[in-house]
Formats: C-alpha cells, structure tokens, sequence
C-alpha cells in the first residue's frame, strides 16, 4: 500500500526534480517564455492570472503533467508579478492583487524611480514566492495527513465552506450576489449524468451535456469574454504618459536586510491568507500592506512613495501563490481564483486534487515546489529582462490586443476536447457571462462552485446513504461540527451580525 | 456616514438597485422551476430505480433551488428598501439607457464572436465542399472586429489581421500541436 512522503522524503524528491530541470532544458524553455506570457497577461489591465491560466490550460492539455505545471505555474507567478509593473507605470494596477502597489509605486514613479520602484517590486516578489514554497513544501504534508481522517460529512461541510466564501470574493456591495454566483456554479456542475444511478441532471434532452459542462470554456467565457466586450465597449483608453527615470539606483541589499523580519511577517500574511479558501492574493497584498504602514515609524509618508509600501504588498501577494496551492493540493479546494484554474488544469490531466492525491501520487507537492522555484529565477531574469519592454506595451491601445486574444479563446476552447459544442457553449457562457459582470456578480465564486459542486452532491448523498438519512450524523463528528460552525460563521458575519453585536455592547459598555 | 448616504444617492447606486431587483424576480421564477424540476427527476428515480429522497439525484438541485429562492427574495427585499423600482423598464426610458450603456456595442461584439464561431464549425465556401480553412475564417474575424471598433488605422489592421493569423496558425498547428477547430 502508498504511503504519504516523510518530511524528509519530501525534501530529497523535492531537490530530485529541481536538479532534473538541468537536464530537461526544454522544460527552461517552456518556463522562459511562460514566465513572459504570465508577465502580459499581468502588465494589462483587465487581464489577469485567472484568465491566463483559463486559456492555457486547454493549450497544455496535450502535454504531460510536467511540462504543463511548468507552463501554468510560470504564468500564474508572471502574471501576479506583472501586475505591479502598470501599477507602477501608470497607476493602474494590471491584476488586482496589485491595487495595493499603486499606492505607493505610482508615486516613487512620478518621483523619477520608476526603476528602483520595479527593482524592489521585482526583489519582493521573488522573496515572497521562496517564502510561500518553503511553507507549501513543509507544511501541505501536515495538512494533508489532516485531511486523510475526513469522511463525507467533513468533505461536505468543506464544499458548503467553500462556497459560503464566495460572499467574501465577491466585490459587489449585497454579500448574497457572492453566494447567488456560488449556487449557480454549484448548479452547473450538476449538469449531466450523476455518480450514484446515472441519472441525466439538468441536461434537457442534449446528448452534449450528458457528460457535464467542461471546465476550461466555462472559465473561458466567464472570465475572457466578458472582459473582450468590456475592453471593445470603452470609448477611450487612458493614455500612457511616458515616465522616465531620473533618480539614482537604490543599493537593494541594505533595504532588504533593513526590513528583514518584515518581510518575513508580510510572507507569513501572504501564505496564511491565500490558503483560506476564495480569498487569494488581493486581500492579502492590502493587509500587508497595511501591516507595513501600522508598523512604520513613518506612517504618513505612506502613500507618497515609501519603499516598504511597495515591498509589502508585493511580498504577500506573491507568498499567495504558495499559500493558496497548499488547499488545493491537500483538501482539494483552490485558495484563490488563479488556484482554481490551476485546479481546473490538473484535473483534466487525471489527476484528482484532494487528500488521496498525496497517497496515489505523493511526488506531486515536492514536484510542485521545485518548479515554483525555478519559476521564482525565471522570475527574476524576466523581470529585468522585460520591465522595459513592457513598459512600452502599455502604450499599446488594448483594443487592438483584443481580436487576438478572441481568437486565443477559441483556441483554448476547441483544444480541450475538440468538440464544436464547445464552442457554442462559451458564447452562451459568455453572454451569460456578460451579464453576470454588469450585474457584479463575482465569476470567481461562480468557479469555485464549479469547482465544488461534484463534492458537495457525492459526499451528503454517501452521507446520508450511510446514515440512514440521518441528518444529525452530519455535524456529529468533531471536524464536522468545526466545518459546520464555520458555516454558520460565515453566513452572520456577511450579514454584519457580529459587528451589530460588538457595536451593541461596546454601547451598553459606555 | 455622510459619504454612505451620498453613495445610496447616486444614479449608479439606484441603477444597481433596479437591475438587483429584475435579477432578483427572475430568479425567484426560475429557483421555483428549480425546485418543481428537482422533485420531478427525484420522484422519477424513486420510482424506477428505488432510490430514497435523500440519495435521489434531485436532492442538492432541490436544497440549491431552497437557497437561491431565499438569495432571491433578499435581493428583492434590500432592492426595493434602497430605491429599487421598475420604472426604467418603461420601453421609452430603457431605449434611452440602452443607447447611453453602449449595449449595442456588447450586442456586435457577441454576434461576430458568434459568426467566428459559426463559421468555423460547419460553413463551407458557396458552392463548394470545402470549409473555410482556420486562418482565413481567423483573419476575417479580427478584420471585421477591429474595422467596427475602429481600433487602428486600415493598413495596420490588415496588417495585423494577416500576420496574427498566420502566426496563430503555424504556432498552434505546427510548433505546439495543438488541434485547431
């Protein structure tokens, strides 16, 4: 019988496959111009890693699981990167996990040190992400070993979890939208044949929709077509003012170690708040960026161009990365957007994300973290190689870069399966899609409940199937009643229950 | 406090409430088809395959339609509490936003993804046999695309139309091999 890998099994098989890179120099290759694909993609505004990750997973379908980590991880690590770069330049952040870094990047631009503002951008980026791997690499085991004493009830309050945490992605003001966009991901997922009688759900008499909506031109068309339209509709662009560098170059080194203990607090916030499930990199690049303020002796500088404004966000947002790979990987639950499309791509390699992938394939973490290391040098290179150039890409109007990524759409679509269906059904998604953005409903949490919805409906139907339909025995273990309390948590704190209560007795106090 | 109130004024803030409160009855009409659906496949399966209501595979849709009636209802409720109404649904009123919303543009924008689409599925080149190959129906999509949106100068989108795809083509086809529809 497999058995999970030791701490220091782990170790070796995870310097094993970092050393093997030397010897697969395509595998450098791919990471190369990966790691600049992710970079676009993240320099852009409106395009993100999401959609990134949506269009190449199809793409690398037809490569092995190797090579298509390699791919994938390379753009999900450019592309939170890349977006400090248009942060920076023009103060409009290129993904949103790099909002935080306008605050503090746009003006050490306006100042004349647009270089040393991306050379610390660059330099936190590339210590989060080490940061975030070393805690992937030793901690997923743990939480794996955790994961494996779960029964159907744990995964069932685990999805429901999951999807109650679509409240928190959403941006919209009404935390229910996050919810609504949840249940309806839920409900897609149901469609086609079920596990237990093999009964067609949802599919309406189409012999295409038997087998389930696929995965990748869902995101497809909830995350690229919507934007396509959006980006065609706006009248004008914002023009780039060019920015040119008059300061001096900054000595990195002392600034680093000036802030050592920092930044380790920053990739700490980073790891532990992308591995909650939904929340991901941008609620984590604001939070450090908070603590760095909070912590200054300086705080009213911030916002006027302070080194550690642009440290701090960039340092969690990329830790992120690691964190939010550590649920996916043991419980099977992506920690951001990104992570769910990575999910997404695992997944149609036939690979099975959750606790037992760590017994049926227990090289994948050590596997995993070697290529986001390599990913944190190709990361460095690329960042200085092509920080300029892309600085000039800004000035490109993206309504001429929308075509093609249209037709990237397709491809990424029909490349999946080869199936025309498909097709139609990203441009019904799409609209769908559309609608769902005007109406701000979080595509995100509408994933996730993709994502989540098989989970959900196999483990309380085995549950209750064992149970005699006893719904008691689905909060009567431990871990089940933490899952479901969290549950209930959850739902009263969107609600702004707790706050209500707090203000109530901080009255009665005075 | 003050810019909390300013907010719930604005027009965007109400335009948001109304749109909330046509998702919101919509919604509400399809979590109840939901609900009916799910207890008919149930039922159905009972009835043939002898399954218990709770291992019936209407049983989540029906939980799913429970909980999107009452995400509904909310909606509907805070809507109508914060200035929601239907009045914007008068044709007149909507004509005017729809122009103001640039809708028409989204409308364009779908309708020649859907003829790239279209194209490339099953349309043949009249009174032939053969399909539009991938890069042709691929260079007439960005043409058309970026001529309506007007987002450059003619010669450049010529220009860019040609080489994009034949770029794309002998990428994906031949250097990645990635089957093209």
């Amino acid at each position: 019988m497999q058995q999970t890998l030791t701490l220091g099994q782990n170790f070796i098989w995870f310097l094993n496959f970092w050393l093997s890179f030397f010897t697969s120099p395509m595998n450098l290759v791919f990471m190369f111009f990966s790691m600049i694909i992710g970079i676009v993609f993240g320099v852009l505004p409106g395009l993100s890693a999401t959609v990134a990750i949506a269009l190449f997973a199809s793409i690398t379908y037809s490569l092995d699981l190797n090579t298509a980590l390699v791919i994938l991880l390379g753009i999900y690590i450019g592309a939170i990167f890349g977006g400090s770069v248009s942060a920076i330049t023009i103060n409009i952040p290129g993904t949103g996990s790099a909002a935080a870094t306008c605050l503090d990047g746009h003006p050490l631009a306006m100042r004349g040190e647009v270089r040393n503002a991306n050379m610390l951008a660059r330099s936190a980026s590339v210590i989060g992400t080490l940061f975030g791997v070393l805690i992937f690499v030793f901690f997923t085991p743990l939480v794996t070993r955790l994961a494996l004493q779960f029964t159907s009830p744990e995964f069932f309050w685990l999805a429901i979890f999951g999807i109650l945490i679509c409240g928190s992605i959403s941006k919209s003001d009404v935390p229910v939208k996050g919810w609504v966009s949840g249940l309806i991901g839920l409900l897609l997922a149901l469609v086609g044949q079920d596990d237990i009688y093999g009964w067609n759900r949802l599919c309406f008499g189409n012999h295409y929709l038997m087998s389930g909506i696929p995965f990748v031109p869902m995101t497809i068309a909830f995350f690229g077509l919507p934007q396509l339209v959006r980006t065609l509709k706006a009248a004008k662009m914002k023009e780039v003012p060019p920015v040119v560098n008059t300061a001096p170059n900054i000595r990195m080194w002392p600034i680093l170690k000036r802030n050592i203990l920092s930044i380790l607090r920053w990739g700490l916030i980073g790891v532990g708040i992308g591995a909650v499930p939904g929340v991901g990199e941008n609620i984590a690049a604001w939070v450090a960026y908070d603590d760095a303020k909070r912590n200054s002796p300086e705080k009213e500088k911030f916002g006027t161009g302070v080194y550690e404004g642009v440290m701090a966000p960039e340092t969690a947002n990329n830790a992120a990365i690691g964190g939010a790979i550590i649920p996916l990987i043991s419980l099977g639950i992506p920690g951001s957007p990104p992570a769910a499309m990575l999910m997404g791509a695992i997944t149609m390699h036939g690979i099975k994300v959750g606790p037992l992938l760590s017994i049926e394939q227990p090289t994948i973490i050590p596997l995993v973290g070697a290529i986001i290391v390599w990913g944190t040098i190709f990361l460095f290179i690329c960042g200085v190689l092509v920080t300029k150039p892309m600085v000039k890409l800004l000035r490109v109007p993206q309504k001429v870069l929308c075509p093609v990524i249209a037709v990237l759409c397709v491809i990424g679509t029909f490349a999946c399966e080869n199936n025309p269906f498909h097709l139609i059904l990203v441009l019904i998604c799409g609209i769908a899609g559309y609608i769902f953005d005007k109406m701000q409903f979080s595509p995100a949490a509408l994933i996730l409940g993709v994502i989540l919805g098989n989970l959900a409906d196999s483990q309380l139907r085995r549950a209750l199937f064992i149970s005699d339909g006893n719904l008691w025995s689905l909060i009567n273990r431990p871990i089940s009643f933490i899952f479901f309390a969290c549950c209930i948590w959850s739902i009263l704190k969107q609600f702004g229950v707790f706050d209500r209560l707090f203000r109530r007795s901080r009255n009665a106090d005075k | 406090m003050e810019d909390k109130q300013i907010r719930e004024r604005s027009p965007e803030f109400l335009r948001a409430r109304d749109r909330d409160l046509l998702f919101g009855v919509i919604l509400t009409a399809a979590s109840i088809a939901l609900c009916i659906y799910a207890i008919r496949i149930s039922s159905a399966c009972m009835r043939i395959l002898d399954a218990t209501f709770y291992t019936a595979p209407g049983f989540l849709i029906l939980i799913i339609g429970i909980m999107l009636l009452a995400c509904a209802v909310y909606l509907i409720v805070n809507a109508l509490r914060n200035g929601g109404s239907f009045r914007w649904l008068i044709p007149s009123r909507l004509w005017k936003q729809l122009r103001d919303d640039k809708a028409h543009y989204a409308v364009l924008a779908f309708f020649y993804l859907y003829l790239y689409m279209v194209l490339l599925w099953d349309a043949k080149i009249p009174f032939t046999r053969i399909t539009f190959p991938f890069w042709a129906n691929t260079m007439l999509f960005m043409m058309l695309i970026m001529f309506t949106f007007k987002v450059a100068r003619p010669r450049t989108i010529i220009i860019m139309s040609v080489v994009t795809s034949i770029l794309v083509y002998v990428t994906f086809k031949f250097m990645i091999g990635v089957p093209l529809p």
